[in-house]
């Protein structure tokens, strides 16, 4: 049992003891004494058992409070009267302005180098996208064999291609549709490969193939 | 803080990295047309289909009359875009490559012929379609107008109508 005068010395601490408040070399010398002290033991108890009512207290008075829009209640009495957009805007450019030049240099070079980038990059890429060749091209020509039809490739002075389909049946022979006098094809940019025909195709300036129905 | 500032320089450039990736997916436009060409009486509908019928009259084709019955200007992407003929044939047109900027574009008249040909900012293809109401149709692919070399003075003419070669080179701004 713990004499009178390390109560005394202990007593005080209790309560910073029991809420917490306490270094830890103060807490192991109070929990010693408590382990030989019934009285402080008791104390502490007696302590404990106040400290809950009085959370319980509180809690029961708090229950009673509205706090809907508390932290908005809070700010408008710390700010009573809230400057207008324009005010703040002009308030954070110009804090913007003054703590943060360097940052507003870099961005706005990066900037005006994206926009340089991509000036020129649209300026070589005026063109609609696949237009990179000055002029269109047939490159190969091929018909169904269910057709019976051979192709025949026309470039007109313009640049144009014509590609005009004949009848086999006819024996490469005008039939009344359109042609009325020989053609005279012109191959128009072919590639090397030969076209892959089904049906063969007239020989260019050799068959002298006509146009007309199908 | 200052890392907040330079990823925010960094912005501009993330943007305009971003947006072609964005549109990665190749497509070229063209405009196609569906000419009706006949011996049935002589009109020329529209009359800019006049040097078109000059064009084929060069080539020994005597059709007296030329009508658009329809025009189109398309987006061509690697799927496959049709154009309803009114004969009952089908012309599928769909690009096949961009190669060097330049593009490939396959053109498919159903059950009777398919053309491969590459784009460029001046031509036209008259592809025969077949027969329709006694004369030919023929389909008009032409470059978008965006494409096209830029004139001097004067409206928006089909591609097909741009007078002879020499004419067309005349009116580019780089021979001015």
């Amino acid at each position: 049992m713990a004499s009178k005068t390390a109560c005394e010395e202990f007593i005080p601490k209790l309560s910073a003891f029991i809420d917490g408040e306490l270094s830890p070399k103060e807490r192991v010398d109070v929990e010693r004494h408590l382990s030989a002290c019934s009285d402080c033991v008791g104390r502490a108890a007696d302590l404990r058992a106040e400290s809950a009512l009085i959370r319980v207290g509180m809690e029961m008075l708090a229950d009673d409070v509205d706090f809907r829009d508390f932290s908005q209640r809070v700010m408008a009495r710390l700010t009573p009267e809230r400057p207008p957009l324009l005010e703040r805007w002009k308030i954070s450019l110009g804090e913007l302005f003054t703590y943060r030049r360097g940052a507003i240099a870099s961005f706005a070079a990066a900037a005006v180098a994206a926009f340089v980038v991509g000036a020129v990059s649209v300026a070589r890429s005026g063109m609609p996208e696949g237009y990179a060749s000055p002029r269109m091209a047939v490159q190969t020509v091929s018909t169904d064999p269910e057709a019976h039809v051979a192709p025949v490739v026309m470039k007109s002075e313009g640049g144009d291609a014509i590609i005009w389909l004949v009848s086999h049946r006819h024996g490469l022979e005008a039939s009344g549709g359109g042609r009325t006098e020989e053609v005279q094809t012109e191959e128009l940019d072919m590639e090397p490969k030969p076209a892959k025909q089904s049906t063969p195709a007239p020989k260019l300036n050799q068959e002298r193939p006509r146009g007309g129905e199908l | 803080m200052t890392r907040r500032w330079m990823g925010m320089s960094a912005l501009p450039f993330i943007a305009l990295l971003a947006t072609p990736a964005a549109a990665a997916e190749p497509k070229v436009r063209v405009t196609a047309e569906v000419i009706l060409a006949s011996n049935k009486g002589n009109a020329i509908d529209p009359p800019t289909l006049a040097k078109m019928k000059d064009q084929f009259s060069e080539k020994g084709f005597a059709f007296t009359s030329f009508r658009r019955l329809s025009s189109e200007k398309l987006s061509l992407r690697r799927k496959p875009v049709e154009v309803k003929l009114p004969n009952r044939r089908t012309a599928t047109l769909r690009l096949d490559d961009i190669k060097a900027g330049t593009a490939t574009v396959q053109v498919d008249i159903s059950h009777l012929a398919s053309t491969t040909l590459t784009l460029g900012r001046e031509g036209s293809l008259f592809q025969h379609a077949g027969e329709f109401e006694g004369g030919q149709l023929i389909l008009v692919l032409s470059p978008d107008e965006a494409a096209q070399p830029r004139r001097v003075a004067g409206g928006s003419r089909p591609p097909y109508d741009r007078g002879s070669a020499q004419d067309a080179m005349s009116l580019t701004p780089d021979d001015q």
